[in-house]
């Protein structure tokens, strides 16, 4: 089950769905929390008329269908090509277990913008009880959209029953389904109520004091954040033990964003609740755009936590992030790892032919190379600097025991030692490194 | 490059979690998909590239001008519809064709995840020319023709991919050359990526055309319609039908030519008497009732024959369809077969999707019912 590496120099696959994954989560939560604004002021305009909120849909749902149409469409299309790129096997995976799941998330795509453009285009023409209808429906559509993607994307984290049973329920309605499904109506709610007091400051025909009308409506959007640490900690209380170790300490990458995460959320909740909501404070543009760059930002560690714990997991407790599955590594993982890998061979040469160095580079890119770089983010070369082979070598023979978010390392004795000297020839400052290198591929990396 | 590998030994296995549905479910499901993305897609490249036309010649309240704001208007639903559309027959294609989807992807690289940034682009230019103003502000004709033509060749960019990556998945046995050129599209040899290029981009004129007579028709038969949109609307509708009349044309030429390029494959699929040669063979007959309903439109503007027109489309795209599928599986024989997946069918959350998806489409009906009774305003400029 091998396909070739798609090989982004610098900063590696993995990130390149990170900045895409952060860009779609913030469009696509906002697009689910607007339409939740936009149904409930709608039905709040049919108890209690407001010219100025009336108008203000108007202009919101131009800035959805601008925004979230097309810019958190196409991210969504983009998460789903990076990972066919980079992470082949586990995308067929995913899609062989929950097809059915996304063809129905899919359903409501259609479902939610065909609401979305209906409700926009014909917002002066619908009668009232039309437009409410078509707002709810674009509401519940978004809704259920999310309500899906949070199923398959827990799973990857926790898949809970489905590791016994294979099942797409035990997989989908797994242990951090509903945490999570509370985690992200919570951001979504919240980023509805930041962008609004954007829209709100940005449309040049509203007054302050129409502003800050809006702005004050919107801000019950913004306490549901109050609730983050309570649902933070039932997500944590869910995940596997190791994952929650990383957080609470192990990792201290994970640990220091896990708590940025939730400190934001939990600031600009109280400080909606209490500045917006209790003192009723007028929010301006500079201000809109700074908590929006926070939430960004608040999303992304979430985000790259939630990422982070789950290795050396990509599906946890079944597929490692080199590609190999926990079975395939207990009853083959000392046998080759190149043998049937064809893509990373040298041209025209088996892997019998190869130098000593070679071989390890051809080890490096069926394994490591899923996650390292060389010259980049997560540099390899900076890992191992100053260590010699010996060291090199014991580390390789217990990568997964000495660091837990490493998975064991696949091969034959041979291919081993092979990428140990070859990870060595990286090197450069070490006369061990030099006399490794001494084969001609010294300054190619 | 490594010229000396069996092509097979690239191929990765095929995944062991089998398919939650039959093939033929996938193949049907994919093929629906598809044609409902080329209907779209069909009105998106075709109206990006008259707009190009329309914005060069437009002066104010000449015809072109019309033209130019009856056609750019549903440009964004219609691509948005478009991106929909396309993502289910990806979907579909990925669960079937899983082993050799995600190779030719890779092999891609930059020029496959590209799409998603120059769709994104592409769409933006769309709401920045629309209306030819910009901050209330008229925007130049040299500009907005550059927006335009910059659009169109965004489309033509995620069209050009799409078809390579088709031809790719097909073609095991120039993964390794393409890869050695850096995902180099053109390495895949002309010869096999021309004809399906133009024949896609045929396809999708011939699509377009159709819904520019459909465009003008009802522009012209509008209760509110003027003189002047009587007029245009008339123009434009018979401007689509001698396009798509001469789309048709070069498509049988086109057609001929890709025929032949997938020579062996279409033999086999003759001989063999597949349904999919049979549905071809029907859908041959109807590119030609096609030329002929275009070619009346031409000399006078029918509901009727619009009605016939469209008919002949969904059996061309139909018979179409089938062969494509036909010839793909064929010409993969060697390489995989889609009867050597395993079948573990999960009928309750196909049950799940099938409900949504007729719920969706029903609530779809009625929302575009009720925007149909709302008063019509009469159509700018």
């Amino acid at each position: 089950m091998f396909y070739p590496h798609w090989d982004v120099p610098r900063i590696g696959g993995g990130l390149v769905i990170a900045l895409i994954a952060t860009v779609h989560v913030l469009i696509a939560h906002f697009a689910v929390g607007a339409g939740l604004f936009i149904a409930l002021t709608e039905s709040r305009l049919a108890r209690r008329p407001d010219p100025l909120l009336r108008d203000f849909l108007q202009r919101f749902g131009r800035f959805v269908v601008l925004f979230s149409f097309v810019a958190g469409a196409l991210t969504g299309v983009g998460i789903w090509f990076s990972i066919g790129l980079v992470a082949p096997r586990a995308t067929s995976i995913l899609i062989h277990n929950f097809v059915w799941g996304w063809a129905a998330e899919w359903a409501l795509f259609i479902l939610e913008i065909a609401a979305g453009y209906v409700y926009y285009y014909n917002f002066d023409r619908l009668s009232e009880r039309r437009r409410r209808a078509a707002a709810w429906i674009y509401a519940l559509a978004a809704w259920g959209s999310l309500v899906i993607i949070n199923g398959i994307l827990t799973f990857m984290l926790t898949p809970g029953r489905w590791l016994a049973t294979h099942g797409f329920w035990d997989g989908f309605f797994n242990p951090t389904y509903w945490p999570s499904l509370v985690l992200r109506t919570i951001s979504s709610l919240s980023l509805a109520g930041i962008f609004v007091a954007i829209v709100a400051n940005a449309a040049r025909a509203y007054s302050r004091e129409q502003a800050r009308h809006i702005i004050n409506h919107a801000a019950w959007f913004l306490a549901p954040l109050m609730l983050m640490i309570p649902a933070a900690v039932w997500f944590f209380a869910e995940v596997p033990a190791e994952p929650r170790r990383l957080v609470m300490g192990a990792a201290i990458a994970m640990n220091l964003f896990f708590m940025f995460g939730v400190a934001t959320s939990t600031l600009i909740g109280f400080y909606a609740f209490i500045g917006l909501i209790w003192n009723k404070r007028y929010v301006n543009m500079e201000t809109a755009i700074l908590l929006a760059a926070i939430a960004f930002i608040a999303t992304g560690s979430m985000e790259f936590v939630r990422e982070g714990i789950r290795k050396p997991y990509l599906i946890y407790d079944y597929l490692y992030s080199n590609n190999w599955t926990t079975e395939e590594t207990l009853a083959h993982g000392h046998e080759s790892v190149l043998a049937a890998n064809a893509w990373v061979l040298p041209a025209g040469r088996g892997a019998a032919s190869l130098t000593p160095l070679e071989l390890g580079r051809a080890v490096y890119q069926a394994q490591c190379s899923q996650c390292h770089n060389l010259n980049g983010v997560n540099d390899v070369k900076q890992l191992v600097a100053y260590w010699d082979e010996k060291l090199i070598w014991s580390n390789l023979q217990d990568i997964h025991r000495l660091k837990s978010y490493m998975p064991p390392l696949v091969g034959t004795d041979a291919e081993r030692r092979a990428l140990a000297k070859f990870l060595l020839s990286l090197n450069e400052s070490s006369p061990a490194g030099a006399m490794a290198s001494h084969d001609g591929l010294k300054g190619q990396f | 490059m490594n010229t000396a590998i069996n092509p097979l030994d690239l191929i990765p296995k095929q995944d062991p979690f089998g398919l939650p549905a039959p093939v033929w479910v996938f193949v049907l499901l994919m093929n629906l998909t598809l044609a409902v993305h080329f209907l779209f897609m069909g009105y998106a490249f075709t109206a990006a590239l008259f707009d190009i036309f329309f914005a060069a010649a437009a002066r104010e309240g000449s015809p072109a001008e019309w033209m130019l704001r009856r056609t750019e208007r549903p440009l964004p639903v219609a691509l948005s519809f478009a991106i929909t559309f396309g993502v289910a027959p990806l979907l579909f294609v990925q669960v079937l064709y899983q082993q050799v989807f995600y190779a030719a992807n890779i092999i891609l690289g930059y020029q496959w995840i590209g799409i998603v940034a120059v769709v994104i682009a592409a769409f933006y230019t769309i709401y920045l020319v629309q209306g030819g103003r910009l901050f209330g502000r008229r925007i130049p004709r040299g500009c907005d023709v550059a927006g335009r033509v910059f659009i169109f060749a965004c489309l033509l960019y995620v069209m050009t991919t799409l078809t390579t990556n088709a031809l790719l998945t097909m073609h095991p046995e120039r993964w390794l050359a393409v890869r050695a050129a850096g995902g180099n599209t053109f390495v895949l040899g002309m010869a096999i990526l021309a004809p399906r290029l133009v024949h896609n981009a045929l396809a999708a004129l011939i699509i377009g055309s159709l819904w520019l007579v459909t465009l003008g028709l009802l522009s012209a038969g509008a209760a509110t319609a003027d003189r002047r949109q009587r007029e245009c609307g008339r123009a434009l509708a018979r401007l689509g039908a001698l396009v798509g009349a001469v789309a048709v044309m070069l498509q049988m030429l086109a057609g001929l030519g890709l025929a032949i390029a997938d020579y062996r494959a279409v033999r086999q699929m003759l001989v063999s008497l597949r349904p999919a040669a049979i549905l071809w063979a029907v859908a041959l007959l109807a590119v030609l009732a096609l030329w002929a309903k275009l070619i009346f439109l031409l000399a006078a503007a029918k509901k009727s024959l619009l009605v016939a027109a469209w008919g002949a489309l969904v059996v061309i795209l139909s018979g179409m369809f089938a062969a494509r599928e036909a010839v793909r599986q064929i010409v993969l024989a060697p390489y995989l077969t889609l009867e050597r997946w395993t079948v573990h069918p999960q009928l309750s959350s196909l049950a799940l999707f099938l409900i949504l998806f007729v719920a969706a489409l029903g609530l779809v009906a009625l929302m575009l019912r009720w925007a149909a009774q709302t008063p019509r305003r009469p159509e700018a400029p």
